[in-house]
């Protein structure tokens, strides 16, 4: 009786920590200098910054489109990372329950960058806050839609960014 | 007829895509339906000195996270001379929950004290040039004018009421009221898109 308690717990702990480590593993946090920094990075790769939520209807019926657009360049210098700005309360509740259900084909990073008036202007001076939006960009030029994206758009924008 | 009306739905339609408001530009008033009905226009606030106007609705978890600091901003401004009104731009088609019955459930659970109006054609909507919810606008009395004078967020913590370092509307509200010049009569947030409808 005591033994089956005993695996029971082993299990009950191994199962938490594995599920705790993967879940951390796979959703970074960015705070503002991290989106700074990465805003900033020049180099081969041209760079997709989706920025979307869970609960923002629009961006999740954008992300198949985002999806087949990543098959499409994938093995390419081409990187795309969803900045999630779901709120850091949601985040064990709502936002990795949701990436580990729907988006392990993601790299996901959830914004945890401060005001957001000082930010959204790095990102780019025309934007409004509204998501979905997207910024496409390389050491060639940059491109920034605020408004839902479909694969051909994107692959075109990526094309004629690509070194 | 057919054609001067066809023309006059092409501009009213092509005419506020141009007309989206910057600081400073007088407004045109607008009469929009509220939740109890009636039709709500700027002009129909004899007293007001000017207002608080916010585009939000239902749904969107950034409104529902400024509902409460909405209201406290009617409650506190209301009897200075600067009422809210809310205005829900959104396609109730697109999304469900920001529907006029859903409107009113919301208004009387939560005790809006203000006009919660519908913007079903998106009109004022685009000759505010508000993006997304919530989005607001102060407008200030100058004569028979109102005047855009603040465009942007309520504060600069949406997450966290507590931790607001900058509550935007109420420093510029308060310089209204004081007569200064508001420091900061610009800012961006983060924001649910507005649900336009699909022609």
């Amino acid at each position: 009786m005591s033994r089956c308690f005993v695996m029971a717990l082993r299990w009950l702990i191994l199962f938490t920590f594995t599920f705790g480590v993967v879940k951390a593993q796979n959703v970074d946090v960015w705070a503002k200098d991290g989106l700074a920094a990465r805003l900033n990075t020049q180099n081969d790769t041209v760079y997709v910054f989706n920025f979307w939520a869970t609960w923002c209807k629009p961006c999740l019926e954008e992300l198949p489109e985002f999806k087949a657009a990543q098959q499409h360049w994938s093995g390419k210098t081409v990187r795309f990372i969803y900045l999630s700005l779901d709120f850091m309360s949601k985040r064990e509740s709502i936002l990795l329950p949701y990436v580990a259900k729907n988006m392990n084909w993601a790299k996901v990073i959830q914004l945890d960058a401060g005001n957001p008036n000082h930010w959204i202007p790095w990102v780019d001076s025309t934007w409004s806050g509204a998501i979905p939006a997207t910024l496409i960009w390389s050491a060639k030029g940059r491109a920034f839609y605020e408004e839902s994206l479909r694969a051909p758009q994107i692959n075109s924008i990526v094309q004629s960014l690509m070194p | 007829m057919k054609h001067l009306l066809s023309l006059f739905f092409v501009l009213t339609l092509s005419l506020p895509v141009f007309g989206q408001y910057q600081l400073g530009d007088k407004t045109t008033d607008f009469k929009l339906k509220n939740i109890d009905g009636k039709m709500v226009s700027l002009k129909n606030y004899k007293d007001a000195k000017g207002f608080i106007l916010v585009f939000t609705c239902n749904h969107c978890p950034y409104s529902q996270a400024y509902e409460q600091r909405i209201i406290a901003l009617d409650k506190k401004y209301a009897i200075l001379g600067y009422p809210v009104i809310a205005i829900n731009p959104n396609d109730p088609k697109l999304q469900p929950e920001d529907s006029f019955e859903k409107m009113k459930e919301r208004a009387t659970n939560y005790q809006y004290t203000f006009p919660y109006l519908v913007d079903a054609s998106h009109n004022v909507t685009r000759t505010y040039g508000a993006t997304r919810t919530p989005h607001v606008f102060v407008l200030q009395k100058e004569g028979t004018q109102f005047i855009v004078k603040y465009i942007g967020a309520i504060d600069d913590n949406t997450e966290k009421p507590e931790a607001v370092e900058t509550p935007y509307v109420e420093r510029a509200v308060n310089a209204l009221l004081s007569g200064s010049a508001i420091a900061i009569p610009l800012t961006k947030a983060i924001g649910c898109t507005i649900k336009w409808r699909k022609s």
